[in-house]
């Protein structure tokens, strides 16, 4: 559907205050299509954390109504408009419940220490260069318990444009890399050294999906406990300029 | 200015002059694409045979026409003697020197602020009959334009906007007639195929695609939901002039997703329908989708061929639809000769002798999700599929996706969405799409080939033995139609929401297409 269709619906929002909550069943709706990416009791997971007295991006019951039946476009947020007008309505009071009364969020480590970290890792090294998503805002976009997987097992969870592909040449050389872009005739793929290959499909050997890997090194064993809590502090931190 | 570009043109090039006998033997005029899918038979075939599998690989483009909207550019252009003529979104009609791509001159009608049309603010293409062209509007609004400058004839409402209505079809032109069906689906409309004077605007005709009281076929709605059961025609449909029939499809019945209040056949949403072109009665009838719960409309250009059939020769009519079955009818009698999988679906186990599907009800939408193949945009889509009379085969560009279907509330309100539910993706798709080869009479596959994501780009096929198709990540490709083998690819830089046309200035075959917000012409 297209953003022609969430504006029309819109304009149907029920006003929340005349609503008379179902909580049960606004529980139920959350549970089943949010708390998988943002967790049960709306701690985030790869999706933001909601249990936060003010949302970044819905200030007001509207523009929360809003955000959750159309997504947030160009992120991983989805648009819920299949849930009709109102169960997403429901679902906008269980977040602004969630946000209530939240118990403060407790960062485990330092993260002052985890930018010294951060920079003896030379994380920058793939981050700032395109080698791996931009870190800047990653804070409010995952959870800590994502952040922790991330460094972890980065394999567990890798998104669509870091897919990593091995392309096998006539000549039988093989490169893996990270997937940059595809169509049916032509694929692009950075390697780990940051250097680009644009391949047309029909002139290679062997083109792999490989959905199981990621480019990024996990630091279980190679950082200590310790460590990786003030990183993930510090990357709960990276809040973006604003 | 302007004056001095319509004389260049003049010299070279007549703007038209289209006489109803001209439409009728369109298939005699290889170098011109005078209708929708180029003949009334619906086979977006072109007879151009100057770019064959041997030279496609030297395809490169000639010419590019940039649009001003951001809106999606789905219209097939029509070429008359040398003129391009096509609609641009979201309100513009326009003419096109069709060897160079310099505009003619540009028709432009604003739509109002608060049309809400569902699935993007659209328009297909422009119908021709003497000297006038058709087009209609996002607002309802049938139109006849001066082909030679595009200044109006007439302008009529064909239904009231603010309650859903819409117009994004080209029209189809026959004898005296300019013909339209009527889209808005999801807003809770009744349906309905309406015929016009060509000459003054005066409507014919009108078939309501959901019987009134008293009519065949009333009964299969329950209560009032008839009134709003949407049954919505908003693709071109076919004609074969000598049964004096009009082929037309029909969409879902609304609201989408949630049929609670609709119980029913709901007759005749999802169906290929048989209309006298003279009276706009209706002749047979086939109800591919019977109570569809999917949005499984059944827009689709009917292609009309003639094939043997169990060794009897048989005039047909043929539809590649979305719910992922190919059905092949008797196009005469309406009789149902077969109907086959080309894609992968699980929401019907099979259909029976007479082609009624056998749905599954554990595929329902329901308010947890379901997951169903395929997912609401279907198997294919309004785009067209296109036949060869050398090869035989139906050529279908095919999406393999599925989603969670989901059924929520439905309260009908005037000029709203009524659509109960919708479809969440599913996580990890691995959506993908085809170009499929279809025996035309017996649907078996010919040959297959893939693209990377579920298409949104029509096919044509040409006598010089090639396909041409379109990509959601903008291939604009040529394959072989005996063997589907890729001949030529060229990056166009935008999505592909199209259908490929065909058409030749001073013998030279030219191949046009749009994606994002331009058209392309490729030549030799
Ligand atoms: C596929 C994972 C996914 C699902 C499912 C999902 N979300 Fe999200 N959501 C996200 C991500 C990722 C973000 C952060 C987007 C950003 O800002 O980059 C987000 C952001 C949000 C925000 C904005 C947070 C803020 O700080 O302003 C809200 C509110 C929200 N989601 C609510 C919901 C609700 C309610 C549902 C269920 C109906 C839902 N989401 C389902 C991934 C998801
Ligand atoms: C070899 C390049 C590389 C290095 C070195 C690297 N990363 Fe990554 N990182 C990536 C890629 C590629 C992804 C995306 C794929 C994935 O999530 O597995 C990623 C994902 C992540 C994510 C998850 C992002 C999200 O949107 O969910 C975090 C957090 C992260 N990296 C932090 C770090 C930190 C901290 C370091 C240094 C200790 C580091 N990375 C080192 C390449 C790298």
């Amino acid at each position: 559907m297209t953003a022609i269709l969430f504006l029309a619906l819109l304009q149907q929002a029920p006003a929340a205050d005349r609503m008379k909550v179902d909580w049960e069943r606004a529980r139920k709706i959350y549970m089943a299509n949010c708390a998988g990416c943002h967790g049960p009791e709306g701690r985030g997971g790869k999706g933001a954390d909601l249990a936060v007295p003010k949302l970044r991006r819905a200030a007001n019951d509207e523009q929360l109504f809003r955000i959750i039946l159309g997504g947030i476009p160009g992120t991983e947020m989805p648009p819920s408009w299949y849930l009709g007008q109102n169960s997403v309505a429901l679902v906008t009071a269980y977040v602004r419940k969630l946000g209530a009364a939240p118990d403060p969020v407790r960062t485990p480590g330092d993260p002052a220490k985890g930018k010294l970290v951060y920079a003896s890792q030379s994380c920058a090294g793939c981050h700032d260069r395109g080698f791996g998503p931009p870190l800047d805002e990653i804070g409010i976009r995952r959870s800590l318990a994502h952040l922790r997987q991330s460094l972890e097992d980065p394999a567990a969870e890798v998104p669509e444009e870091f897919l990593m592909m091995r392309a096998t040449t006539a000549l039988g050389k093989q490169i893996t890399g990270a997937r940059l872009n595809e169509d049916t005739f032509t694929v692009q793929i950075t390697d780990a050294t940051g250097k680009l290959h644009s391949f047309r499909k029909a002139e290679l050997k062997k083109l792999d999906r490989l959905p199981g890997a990621s480019p990024m090194p996990s630091y279980k064993g190679t950082l200590s406990a310790a460590e990786i809590d003030d990183l993930v502090s510090f990357l709960a931190a990276q809040r973006g300029g604003r | 200015m302007r004056q001095l570009l319509l004389t260049a043109a003049l010299s070279a090039a007549a703007f038209a002059q289209v006489p109803y006998s001209r439409l009728l033997k369109a298939d005699a005029e290889p170098g011109n694409w005078l209708t929708y899918s180029r003949t009334f038979d619906g086979q977006r075939f072109s007879p151009l045979k100057q770019i064959t599998p041997l030279n496609a690989a030297k395809l490169k483009p000639l010419w590019v026409y940039q649009i001003d909207s951001l809106d999606h550019f789905e219209a097939t252009p029509i070429v008359v003697d040398g003129v391009m003529y096509l609609t641009e979104p979201p309100d513009s009609v326009s003419a096109l020197d069709a060897r160079t791509g310099r505009r003619l001159w540009r028709y432009t009608r604003p739509v109002p602020s608060d049309v809400r049309p569902c699935c993007g603010r659209v328009n297909r293409g422009v119908a021709i009959l003497d000297d006038t062209l058709y087009a209609v509007t996002l607002d309802a609004h049938l139109l006849a334009l001066n082909a030679s400058n595009g200044t109006v004839k007439w302008d009529i409402e064909v239904a009231d906007y603010k309650l859903g209505h819409a117009l994004t079809l080209a029209p189809l032109a026959i004898d005296g007639k300019v013909l339209v069906g009527i889209a808005g689906g999801e807003y809770g409309i009744r349906g309905f195929i309406d015929a016009y004077d060509a000459k003054s605007g005066t409507r014919l005709w009108r078939f309501w695609t959901i019987p009134g009281p008293g009519e065949p076929g009333h009964d299969s709605w329950q209560g009032d939901s008839w009134k709003t059961g949407g049954a919505p025609a908003w693709v071109t449909g076919s004609y074969d002039p000598e049964l004096n029939t009009v082929y037309w499809g029909t969409g879902n019945p609304g609201p989408d997703w949630n049929a609670d209040s609709r119980a029913g056949d709901n007759l005749y949403s999802c169906s290929l329908l048989a209309l006298d072109a003279s009276t706009g009665k209706l002749k047979w009838h086939f109800q591919f989708t019977p109570h569809d719960t999917h949005d499984y409309d059944a827009t689709h250009v009917p292609v009309l061929f003639d094939g043997v059939v169990r060794g009897k020769p048989r005039k047909l009519v043929a539809v590649a639809n979305r719910n992922a079955f190919y059905y092949v009818f008797d196009r005469v009698t309406g009789e149902f000769l077969s109907g086959t999988p080309y894609a992968r679906q699980d929401w019907a186990k099979g259909l029976d002798d007479r082609g009624r599907p056998m749905a599954d009800p554990a595929k329902e939408p329901s308010e947890e999700g379901t997951l169903v193949w395929p997912n609401l945009f279907g198997a294919t889509n309004w785009f067209s599929a296109s036949y060869s009379p050398l090869t035989k085969l139906m050529y279908v560009a095919v999406r393999e996706q599925s989603s969670y279907f989901f059924k929520s509330e439905a309260q009908y309100q005037p000029g709203a969405p009524f659509m109960g539910g919708g479809e969440r993706a599913v996580k990890g798709d691995q959506a993908t799409g085809a170009v499929r080869a279809l025996d035309a009479v017996t649907g078996k596959r010919a040959w297959e080939f893939p693209l990377k994501s579920p298409p949104w780009s029509g096919v044509l096929a040409t006598a010089g033995g090639l396909v041409f198709g379109g990509s959601m990540e903008g291939n604009f490709y040529a394959l072989d139609a005996t063997t589907g083998k890729p001949l030529w690819d060229f990056q166009t830089g935008g999505v592909m929401y199209t259908n490929p046309m065909s058409f030749a200035v001073d013998g030279k075959q030219m191949v046009a297409v749009t994606s994002g917000h331009a058209l392309y012409v490729f030549g030799l």
